[in-house]
């Protein structure tokens, strides 16, 4: 009950947010794309066709053709549900795995603890894009490996943060009240502590999404992410980087939409962060008030 | 005295970070489903050429004798040698960390400066088209792609106006590019933070103790607000710096830039894993180390962290 009020106040919040609404009318847009675009594009977005290699926007098709003379458009629209789900699926492996991790860290404490938090530390001292190459290196390319080595560079942060909430409220007197009631761990957990994780998770896992595209489109850049012929937007820009003097062309639109899309999730992580961190608004409020004064 | 005694116990710490650190880079590329032997040797190798290679690098020994020489080579200073080139790792990496370092180091003294003034006045102006401008900005450059902004800048400075080189090394002009993109990222993330940071200084008793006391607001606002906000920035621009160095991998390689970031991905191109693990392994330490640095910065520049750090850490 608390918990519902508490969100329908976070929705009004978010929805006088101006840049949240416009990312989540961006994030809406590409989930349409994703659904209806690949029955609607012109072309087929692996067909090549040399002839036609490099022809600019306008002649055919309306953003021009790639280095093999597939139709851009097609390609992009194409490779957004393939980012979308990379940013998905990596993140419901990170969340669900650090998240787990963290409750039990902070929860049991004592040993338990200290061996989670040690391995955290060891893999925050990679940074997420150097941890993730270093998995791709080892499990391989392709668009499985990608989700994985992306999800799992994310774990640890998902422990720290989730661990840092736990023992902020595990002493609180509702969660001491459950366990006398005789609930046991697992229970207290799912039921009395996580529904107050959960909007940090929400928030985290966010602007995760758009991180981990990012990332994922790093790699697909540099030729070790999702590989061709399949659209990713990031594999779409390495293929296309040697011909930056003949054909910019396919350079300028598949950055576009990675940027775009990131650029939505950031929008609605900031919206949702104020509008479900309780502090944020007072603290704007009591400054407020002092200019008045 | 105490600060050194601090030093020193977080210098201490770092060691069992390091020896996982190694250890995950060495089960990473032996436990793990993907076999570096098949891979090394392509699809059309036959058993015995996989076996030759796995010799070669050693895979073919129990795992714990692996762990042992591993081991025992990283304490002598031996990374072992590349795969492609046969020159020992340390000597291909010492080559590239410079230039690296002195990119990263560019990044910094644009972006850092430039970052917290543009986020003080995004904090204390939020409500006017100044600050508004910078917060969006500043939105906008987390989003970008640094690999992205990178051709674009090439599109526009080396193939467009003929002003910049496209790539390569050798004269100071080169470093520019390179470094405006690696900076514009950084300067976005030390904006973000600095006016977070700013906003919740400024809505804490002291700073009210102080206007209620009749301080300026110019007293109030550099001298109480912007000094404890700087505190939270010194930490994140240490985690920043991991970023950076991701970063630094993706814009080497748009700018054809011979760092460790594109040592390691033309490393795993190449199935080169001795230089891949080595590189990687040094990356690594490289970041613990700024870690600690930052650390010891922090409680050095924050009293309260540095008494609670003294008295709580076991």
């Amino acid at each position: 009950m608390v918990h519902e009020t508490k969100y329908a106040e976070a929705w009004l919040r978010f929805r006088s947010d101006l840049g949240a609404v416009a990312g989540l009318v961006i994030l809406t847009a590409l989930v349409v794309m994703s659904v209806l675009g690949p029955i609607i594009v012109p072309e087929d977005p692996v067909k090549t066709n040399l002839n036609r290699a490099l022809e600019p926007p306008g002649i055919s098709g309306l953003l021009g053709r790639d280095e093999l003379g597939r139709d851009i458009l097609s390609r992009i629209v194409h490779g957004a549900p393939v980012s979308l789900g990379i940013g998905i699926f990596s993140v419901m492996i990170g969340a669900s795995v650090g998240v787990v991790l963290g409750l039990i860290s902070g929860y049991f404490g004592d040993k338990t603890d200290t061996v989670i938090q040690r391995v955290a530390d060891v893999l925050l001292s990679f940074p997420s894009i150097l941890l993730a190459l270093s998995l791709v290196a080892a499990l391989g390319v392709g668009l499985v490996n990608v989700v994985i080595a992306v999800g799992v560079s994310t774990i640890p942060v998902y422990i720290k943060l989730v661990r840092g909430q736990v023992l902020a409220i595990k002493n609180e007197d509702f969660v001491k009240a459950a366990r006398l009631l005789g609930l046991n761990s697992a229970q207290v957990m799912l039921k009395h502590i996580m529904p107050n994780v959960l909007p940090v998770i929400v928030v985290q896992s966010t602007y995760y999404i758009g991180f981990t595209i990012l990332v994922a489109s790093g790699l697909g850049f540099l030729g070790l992410g999702v590989q061709p012929p399949t659209p990713e937007w990031g594999a779409m820009l390495g293929g296309g980087r040697t011909y930056i003097f003949s054909a910019p062309h396919i350079l300028i639109f598949p950055g576009i939409m990675i940027f775009v899309t990131i650029l939505a999730f950031n929008m609605v992580g900031d919206g949702l962060r104020a509008a479900l961190d309780p502090k944020a608004p007072i603290v704007v409020k009591s400054l407020r008030r002092k200019r008045h004064e | 005295m105490a600060l050194i005694k601090y030093v020193l116990r977080r210098l201490v710490q770092a060691v069992p970070t390091l020896v996982g650190v190694a250890l995950i880079i060495f089960f990473m590329l032996r436990v793990l489903p993907g076999d570096p032997a098949v891979i090394i040797a392509g699809p059309e190798a036959s058993k015995e050429q996989v076996e030759e290679i796995r010799r070669q690098l050693g895979l073919d020994k129990p795992l714990h004798e692996q762990l042992f020489l591993f081991f025992g080579d990283l304490f002598r200073g031996d990374l072992g040698k590349s795969a492609r080139t046969g020159r020992p790792v340390t000597v291909e990496v010492m080559e590239k960390l410079p230039n690296t370092i002195l990119l990263t180091v560019m990044a910094h003294i644009i972006a850092v400066p430039t970052g917290i003034v543009a986020g003080v006045v995004a904090a204390i102006k939020r409500n006017s088209s100044i600050g508004l401008g910078i917060t969006f900005a500043s939105l906008f450059g987390i989003s970008m792609p640094v690999y992205w902004l990178g051709l674009m800048l090439i599109l526009v400075f080396s193939v467009t106006l003929k002003l910049l080189p496209a790539g390569g090394i050798g004269s100071p002009s080169h470093l520019i590019l390179p470094s405006i993109v690696l900076a514009l990222f950084l300067m976005a993330n030390i904006v973000r933070i600095t006016k977070a940071s700013m906003l919740e200084v400024l809505g804490q008793n002291f700073i009210r103790t102080a206007r209620a006391k009749g301080l300026r607001e110019k007293v109030v606002l550099y001298r109480h607000a912007l000094k404890n906000s700087l505190i939270p920035v010194i930490t994140i621009s240490g985690i920043q710096f991991g970023s950076l160095l991701g970063g630094a991998v993706l814009t080497e390689t748009v700018f054809a830039y011979p760092g460790m970031g594109r040592l390691i991905v033309d490393g795993i191109l190449a199935r080169d894993y001795p230089l891949v693990q080595g590189a990687i392994l040094i990356f690594a330490t490289l970041f613990v180390a700024v870690n600690v640095v930052i650390d010891i910065l922090y409680a050095y520049v924050d009293p309260r962290v540095r008494e609670s750090l003294w008295i709580a850490r076991p």
